[in-house]
């Protein structure tokens, strides 16, 4: 079961003169949680942009499910739309949570866990709410399918943010700092909505800075400085044993505290 | 001074044609600002030269042109030189409706703006084309915001279709107009005109207000 879903192959990205992403590979199998860590601003969340293509790379492979989905289209393809499908298709097969939640605020809880299902996979209004309900129920908010976001705490939101995500039965999860902005006590419950994410076999890409979560939960550690995979390998033997200059010096840095 | 304000009672079914008229060219002129406003707020945005250069263009334009001057134009002007003749109604309604378009597109940009780009992200990751994101996700967040402006415009272009009878429109100022000359009563019939602008706009903010709480019906009032 170690079969790989999804291979980013010499990805580079500028924004400008900044060269933010140096020729990333990265190789991801199914079930595997991958936790990416390094210093802020440095291409981590630039990277989990690229693999939906929030982001698109200047030069490199996407590759899902054996598919490259990064292929350059000119100009007259992306008037005509082509491509559109592609993209669709890759973006309903991995899903993504992000710092803000960036819920939609017009929208209660189970209209926003229902769009995705009615705009991007066509399915009927009726079984998109059941399917909603049954996630919000997961991420226990069975009493909360028509409040607004507004009226939620900032764990609800982001437990809201992952049912809506969860919904669309992606194959992929891509996290995104997603406790940064949340208070400290909150943290815990969206980490074991993860944890247990994980342990049902979803395939997970985490950018966090929770070495407690990367130690229990993740399989493999990669850390990234400066555009590129500095050292990667199973989490608990590079918290505790890092090979390289840099991944020692930010490990203790935050580790201090 | 002698007050004959059953005058005003005496003309009341021109002055009420002339606040339909009124009303009339205002509501459609506000149709062909929101219809343009929106495409031309949309091409302002844009980061292509080629759209937002025109759009630019065109609100500059329009903003610099005073409403007086453009429906001379348009009635008179046009019709001598390019033979193009419009009927004063129409030619009315799309001066006021074309100028206030560019007003419109700004109001529309400011409402565009206030949505985050976080709102698109979201809605992209989760696979949904940007046609029906702009319909579902940004719209109807913008509108909360673009309510309240786009009426203050509605009310401005309500009260500057008092102009239109310069090319023959009959509206509630031509009929006052008409009304006063007939009986030589200015006092009574423009103080009639100004109550009845009070009563729409008076009338329509109150409408505006149920519009603008069925849009925030979201937003929580009291604090977190």
């Amino acid at each position: 079961m170690t079969q790989e879903i999804l291979q980013l192959v010499d990805i580079n990205k500028s924004f400008g003169d900044n060269h933010v992403l140096r020729g990333i590979d990265l190789t991801i199998a199914r079930q595997e949680v991958v936790v990416i860590i390094g210093p802020s601003g440095q291409g981590k969340s630039t990277l989990l942009r690229c693999v939906n293509l929030l982001e698109w790379p200047d030069s490199g492979q996407v590759v899902f499910e054996g598919k490259n989905y990064a292929t350059q289209h000119s100009w007259s393809d992306r008037l005509l739309g082509r491509g559109r499908e592609d993209l669709r298709y890759l973006r309903t097969h991995i899903g993504m949570v992000f710092q803000h939640f960036n819920l939609f605020p017009h929208l209660t809880a189970l209209q926003n866990c229902t769009l995705g299902l009615e705009q991007a996979l066509k399915i009927s209004k009726s079984e998109g709410e059941a399917r909603a309900k049954e996630q919000l129920n997961r991420v226990g908010l069975h009493d909360k399918y028509h409040a607004y976001p507004d009226t939620l705490s900032g764990g609800q939101k982001q437990r809201v943010a992952l049912a809506r995500s969860l919904v669309m039965e992606p194959k992929i999860m891509l996290f995104d700092e997603v406790t940064s902005a949340l208070d400290p006590e909150l943290i815990g419950g969206i980490l074991a909505e993860m944890k247990r994410l994980a342990e049902e076999g979803m395939t997970m890409i985490v950018v966090t800075h929770e070495m407690g979560f990367a130690r229990e939960v993740g399989s493999r550690l990669v850390f990234l400085s400066e555009g590129q995979v500095i050292e990667q390998g199973p989490c608990e033997e590079i918290l505790s044993n890092p090979q390289e200059m840099r991944t020692k010096q930010f490990l203790s840095a935050i580790l201090e505290h | 001074m002698d007050l004959r304000l059953e005058l005003i009672w005496e003309a009341r079914s021109p002055l009420l044609a002339g606040t339909l008229i009124t009303m009339e060219v205002a509501f459609l002129a506000l149709l062909v600002a929101l219809v343009l406003g929106l495409p031309i707020a949309v091409m302002r945005s844009s980061r292509f030269k080629i759209l937002s250069v025109p759009a630019f263009l065109y609100v500059q334009f329009f903003r610099g042109t005073s409403l007086y001057v453009l429906i001379l134009w348009v009635f008179f002007g046009l019709a001598i030189a390019f033979g193009i003749n419009f009927a004063p109604f129409t030619a009315a309604v799309l001066c006021l409706g074309f100028l206030n378009s560019a007003y419109m597109a700004e109001v529309y940009r400011t409402g565009l703006n206030t949505v985050g780009f976080g709102q698109w992200e979201a809605a992209r990751a989760m696979g949904i084309g940007d046609v029906p994101i702009f319909r579902l996700v940004v719209l109807p967040q913008a509108f909360r915001v673009i309510i309240p402006s786009a009426a203050n415009l509605f009310v401005d272009m309500l009260k500057d279709a008092a102009i239109v009878g310069v090319v023959g429109v009959w509206d509630l100022m031509k009929q006052a107009d008409r009304l006063t000359k007939f009986y030589f009563r200015p006092f009574e019939f423009y103080t009639a005109s100004a109550v009845i602008y009070f009563v729409v706009v008076f009338a329509f903010s109150q409408l505006v207000r149920v519009l603008e709480r069925r849009y925030s019906r979201h937003v929580q009032t009291e604090s977190v």
